[in-house]
């Protein structure tokens, strides 16, 4: 740790924190459960649509 | 090529396999550290631009540069690395593929035992703190533990004494990793992180769940509570983002936590199936590494520290680093749970060693590959090479205990600064010998997804120029001092030496294969393309 600390020491959440800490977690939680969901639903053996790479 | 043909046993297992390597204890104790010092809920935003800029593309590239060497039968980096590159420069930089997770292995395995012991300590009782102590002693207890568990005293102290039971505790995770490192690559990393990476999730959902209940556990300090700890992590200081620190820091965590230009993603790629998905594996992998990150680390650790220590009190913890936050300042925490705070230490502890074993495994894995290509010997006989020259790099790890030198060296000049020079070399050769239309076409060939056409410009544009601003600044701000620590103390050179004759091994293992495999008549330049 290299810096002093420099914290935002409130004694609460605020609004603007509470809204960067719902999208980070929609988009942490979100992202990893739809690409789970993908994986499981993918077949083995599916090959790309044809175009795709292209 | 190896004689003995390795596969992943499901598309999962190598998910899980790569996202086991990625979450670390940096995703739980480094990360809220840094968000903390750097902005809080605005360091964020740097945080997301270099994993979508750096991280992910970065990861893409070695994904399917790994799948690629693979179809040649080739696993190990240099000579992947060199058939994308076309040439023996590309190959002999391939070495540091190699090199950084044997290098890496040789003192993260010794962190991974004190996980470990602090996990056994809390089965059996804790560590011994009074909760009704005033915090400062309550702090001494945990430092002196702490002390005398990693041997922080005196080089040579867990040689002797209460120290050799801590020497007993890294012979179990030393024989633990082994064990699963010789069954292979199916039977014994897939297998293990199959049920460990789900069990490490629950543990840390279990803590966070705990965590966020905890209200206002002292009425005489209204202040130290669940929305003031979040508050702490997540509350923004914009004037952050004008400072190219936070930037750095934010580069630096994505890059570090995400395990791109580790090594590790190369070898593990390269035992797929040649049309198997690179694209959506590679981006579950990354995304597995977030959640563990944002969504347990950014919750849990800092949360805990406030509501028992208070603002200031987790100010000074965070500001001690990264190991003191985890192995003194958290025990406190648990002191103060009550009846709960041994069981929360013991899953706590458990999730940081699943989190730490499932990296340590990965480590060896390049490395036996390596030797393996190179010699065509079995795979136990490779095994027990790497295992030893691990457990000769552990011994020196274990015997400069004092002030952790041995492990600060080998973890600023192989854990950190290879780790930029690897994934620069990756991307460019990636990107612009190899192709970026070939090696787009390549990542696409069975993908579950089609990428963003936007992403081809960031890898073949963006994403080398972010990660040589990152690379001068980082330098800038670190290479002259750390510099100087490396010839400070004895065991600072020593760690240099280490790293001299594993490079030497390394060159001489690279070279001898390659005689071997041109003689068998492996294409290790490219001159036929792979077939899909």
């Amino acid at each position: 740790m290299q810096d002093a600390m420099q914290p935002v020491q409130q004694a609460t959440l605020s609004t603007a924190g509470w809204v960067t800490m719902v999208l980070s977690l929609v988009l942490v939680w979100g992202g990893t459960f739809w690409c789970f969901k993908k994986v499981l639903e993918t077949p083995a053996e599916e090959k790309a649509p044809p175009g795709y790479g292209a | 090529m190896a004689e003995h043909k390795e596969e992943w046993g499901s598309k999962l297992g190598v998910i899980l396999a790569v996202a086991g390597s990625a979450v670390g204890l940096g995703n739980f104790l480094r990360f809220p550290g840094q968000a903390a010092q750097n902005g809080g809920g605005a360091f964020l935003i740097p945080y997301f631009c270099a994993l979508f800029l750096l991280g992910i593309p970065i990861g893409w590239a070695e994904w399917a540069m790994g799948r690629y060497g693979g179809k040649k039968g080739l696993h190990s980096a240099p000579t992947i690395m060199g058939t994308i590159g076309k040439g023996s420069v590309a190959r002999y930089l391939g070495i540091i593929g190699v090199l950084i997770p044997l290098g890496v292995s040789t003192y993260y395995m010794f962190i991974e035992t004190w996980t470990f012991g602090y996990f056994l300590k809390y089965l059996t009782g804790g560590i011994g703190i009074d909760p009704s102590a005033p915090i400062e002693a309550q702090t001494a207890v945990a430092n002196a533990f702490y002390d005398k568990f990693t041997g922080a005293g005196a080089d040579g102290s867990l040689f002797s004494g209460e120290g050799l039971n801590t020497l007993i505790t890294w012979v179990v995770v030393f024989g633990i990793n082994i064990w699963f490192v010789f069954r292979g690559l199916s039977k014994g990393i897939e297998k293990f992180v199959s049920w460990a990476m789900p069990v490490m999730a629950i543990c840390a959902l279990v803590v966070l769940i705990r965590v966020l209940t905890l209200g206002t556990p002292d009425p005489a300090h209204p202040d130290q509570n669940v929305l003031a700890g979040l508050g702490y992590m997540w509350n923004p200081n914009y004037e952050k983002l004008g400072d190219f620190k936070t930037w750095l820091a934010a580069a630096s965590q994505i890059f570090f936590s995400l395990s791109v230009g580790f090594g590790v993603i190369i070898n593990y790629a390269s035992y797929m199936k040649k049309s198997d998905d690179v694209a959506l594996s590679g981006l579950t992998a990354s995304a597995t590494n977030e959640l563990f990150e944002v969504g347990f680390g950014g919750m849990i650790t800092l949360t805990a520290a406030v509501v028992f220590l208070g603002l200031s009190g987790t100010s000074v913890a965070v500001g001690g680093g990264t190991f003191k936050l985890g192995f003194a300042t958290l025990p406190v925490v648990f002191a103060h749970m009550g009846a709960f705070g041994n069981i929360m230490g013991a899953l706590w502890f458990l999730v940081l060693w699943l989190a730490a074993i499932t990296s340590s495994l990965s480590m060896y894995q390049p490395a036996v590959a390596h030797l393996k290509e190179a010699t065509n010997w079995t795979h136990g006989k490779a095994t027990s090479v790497i295992a030893g020259i691990g457990t000769l790099g552990a011994l020196l790890t274990l015997w400069y205990s004092a002030g952790g030198t041995f492990l600060n060296t080998m973890d600023f000049w192989v854990g950190t600064y290879l780790i930029f020079l690897l994934a620069m070399a990756q991307i460019i050769y990636f990107a612009w010998v190899f192709g970026i239309d070939r090696g787009w076409k390549e990542l696409h060939n069975g993908a579950a997804i089609q990428i963003p056409g936007f992403v081809k410009i960031v890898m073949k544009y963006i994403a080398p120029a972010y990660l040589l601003i990152v690379f001068i600044g980082f330098n800038l701000q670190s290479f002259a001092g750390e510099l100087k620590n490396a010839t400070a103390s004895v065991g600072a050179r020593v760690g240099l030496l280490t790293i001299l004759a594993l490079i030497v091994y390394l060159v001489v293992v690279t070279r001898v294969g390659e005689r071997r495999l041109r003689a068998a008549g492996v294409d290790l330049d490219d001159t036929t393309p792979a077939n899909d």
